[in-house]
């Protein structure tokens, strides 16, 4: 790979992004539109990658696990010792992530020189910018592809959880131990009583409150009445229609049923792999 | 050399500042202005009717599933880039779940929730709106795999499903989210968070082409200085990037897990609301669009779904293009509806 590319235009590219950041940072402050996603860390990340080795690198899109903590504002305190073992996950899973955009901006850059050394360098600096840019992406697929590279970004991700439940951020996943599972539901089942205790507590209260109260001595007086009559009513016509149904059966069809359940028994008994079935 | 350059920066960042400035005055336009109505909803979602007067009833229905992830305005971005638009055009009569922005009372719905019951919910209002019994599906990226599921479950109520942009097959070889999150503790990440933000996935899918989605995008900003209508279309574009739903945290996990970690849809193993989703199981005629150049939903991963499906008549539709393109680039508009339409008026 070139390792000493051409400076005019590379002076003129790093230029180039400088303006860029410039220009739209001033709009957006202008505007006091929703700022587009990240650009001027974004640029200096990947455009100069000498200058990133300096500074921390910024990637795109990766801005939200780039930032812990949620709308820009951290906890007060992480001093507690799992916080630290958090936070330094999270800064290890970053560092980590960011050595790998390195590497794809450096390779990008490479590209880019080999590129330019090979053809005519265009007059227009666009064109090297869009050749730039056509390497960057040929260069972080080849990266993002490899298992390496997902196992960066599953434990970023993982470890920006990590962290923001160390720090008391969101709730804690129900336990997936064994012993703990059953301390969980032990508890669970002596909450449970308790509040059946309260509740069963809660009805005789209500009940001899009740109780003393006109109307509802009605109602419990009344309920009595229709329950004596509905059974018999119900017994009468299930066996007037258990009557009625057995007179409509035809002899012959009843015969037939029998017989047909007759003929599944013996079905089931001949073949015994049916039950496992 | 370095005349020239300097001379190519000078105009550049002046055309840049002149297109930034035009987009500052531009506000956030509108989108999703195609006339529709409401004609049914429920808790988690709503379902649209697009356009109005009595023919609609004599035209070819077709209900669209969008995904969870984003708003469906993408298919109706502006009056010239609009698929629903279009697809009316071609003569049907679209209707459009829309899925509401779940709250804190939402973190407990699944997956199954969503596909067995809100979207059952539609298809049933859609087939009593068309006093009809059964539905043509058309689901757009996720919403083309709950379309799937759904189809594979309630196969007497699908009349003829299209498929767009859907991930089939998650562990296909190119697909990049996929990789990255297979390792990712979900329980933890949905404990954590409750419902998951948008940002966070917003952050992924541009994490997956950083130079061409954080650069070089930005920078042809400088192509649409003057020009009115273009910086409109990438402003509204923006918008619709910019705005991205919460997701329910127990649906999120559900569909991460049984979907990009196990791939269970294609090994057969997926179950949904105790019941197991078979792809073999849908029989009515499929057609499946995809696009080329997806870097989201790679086209093999929408590809698989012919080695899958139970149905004789199967058809595929490669469009030229990315996974936005085929909602919004001037040929996707030219290309995708009338032949979508045709296709679904054929089997009528």
């Amino acid at each position: 790979m070139n390792s000493t590319p051409p400076t005019d235009w590379t002076q003129a590219l790093a230029q180039l992004q400088s303006q860029f950041a410039a220009a739209l940072s001033h709009a957006e402050r202008a505007s006091g539109a929703r700022p587009l996603p990240d650009l001027g860390d974004w640029l200096q990340a990947f455009s100069s990658p000498t200058r990133a080795t300096a500074r921390t690198a910024q990637a795109p899109g990766l801005a939200f696990m780039a930032n812990p903590w949620p709308g820009g504002v951290s906890p007060n305190t992480v001093d507690t010792d799992r916080g630290g073992v958090a936070a330094t996950r999270y800064q290890e899973a970053l560092a980590a992530l960011q050595q790998a955009w390195l590497k794809i901006g450096i390779e990008a850059w490479n590209r880019l020189c080999d590129a330019q050394t090979i053809n005519e360098i265009p007059d227009d600096l666009r064109v090297s910018y869009d050749r730039w840019i056509y390497y960057g992406e040929q260069a972080f697929a080849e990266q993002a592809r490899s298992d390496h590279y997902a196992g960066l970004v599953s434990e970023l991700i993982n470890a920006q959880v990590a962290l923001h439940l160390a720090c008391g951020i969101g709730n804690e996943p129900p336990p997936d131990d064994p012993q703990q599972l059953r301390q969980a539901l032990a508890e669970a089942h002596s909450r449970e009583a308790n509040l059946r205790a309260d509740l069963e507590a809660l009805r005789e209260s209500h009940g001899r409150d009740s109780a003393s109260s006109p109307a509802a001595t009605k109602k419990t007086r009344a309920r009595p009445k229709p329950s004596k009559k509905k059974p018999a009513k119900k017994k009468v016509t299930k066996q007037t229609a258990r009557a009625r149904a057995q007179k409509t059966v035809p002899a012959e069809t009843q015969g037939v049923r029998k017989k047909v359940i007759k003929k599944k028994a013996q079905d089931a008994k001949a073949t015994p792999g049916s039950r496992q079935r | 050399m370095t005349n020239t350059s300097d001379k190519s920066i000078q105009m550049l960042a002046a055309r840049l500042a002149r297109s930034l400035a035009q987009l500052a005055q531009l506000g956030v336009p509108e989108i999703g202005t195609s006339p529709h109505e409401t004609v049914f909803s429920g808790p988690g979602f709503r379902l649209l009717r697009y356009g109005s007067g009595p023919e609609r009833a004599q035209s070819c229905p077709v209900l669209i599933v969008y995904a969870l992830v984003n708003r469906p305005w993408v298919l109706d971005l502006e009056p010239q880039r609009s698929i629903i638009a279009r697809l009316m055009d071609a003569g049907l009569d679209v209707f459009l779940v829309e899925w509401t922005d779940p709250d804190r009372d939402d973190q407990n719905t699944t997956l199954a929730d969503y596909i067995c019951d809100m979207l059952d919910q539609c298809v049933d209002a859609a087939c009593t709106v068309r006093h009809e019994t059964t539905v043509n599906l058309l689901g757009v990226c996720q919403g083309g795999t709950f379309s799937l599921c759904y189809s594979a479950l309630f196969t007497h109520k699908v009349r003829n499903l299209i498929t767009m942009v859907t991930p089939v097959d998650f562990h296909t070889e190119d697909n990049l989210l996929s990789r990255w999150v297979r390792g990712v503790d979900v329980e933890r990440m949905v404990s954590c968070y409750g419902n998951v933000p948008g940002a966070f996935l917003n952050a992924l899918f541009v994490a997956l082409q950083p130079f061409r989605l954080g650069g070089k995008k930005a920078l042809d900003l400088a192509d649409l200085a003057d020009d009115h209508d273009r910086l409109q279309t990438f402003a509204r574009m923006e918008h619709w990037i910019a705005d991205s739903p919460d997701q329910a945290g127990r649906a999120f996990a559900d569909f991460l897990t049984m979907l990009f970690q196990r791939n269970s849809l294609v090994k057969g193993q997926m179950v949904l609301g105790g019941r197991a989703v078979r792809l073999d199981d849908i029989r009515c005629p499929i057609l499946n669009v995809y696009a080329l150049a997806d870097h989201l939903v790679p086209a093999t991963a929408s590809r698989a779904l012919a080695q899958h499906a139970g149905c004789t008549d199967y058809t595929e539709l490669a469009f030229d293009g990315g996974h936005i393109g085929i909602y919004v680039s001037r040929h996707a508009q030219q290309q995708i509806p009338p032949k979508v339409a045709a296709w679904l008026q054929a089997r009528q």
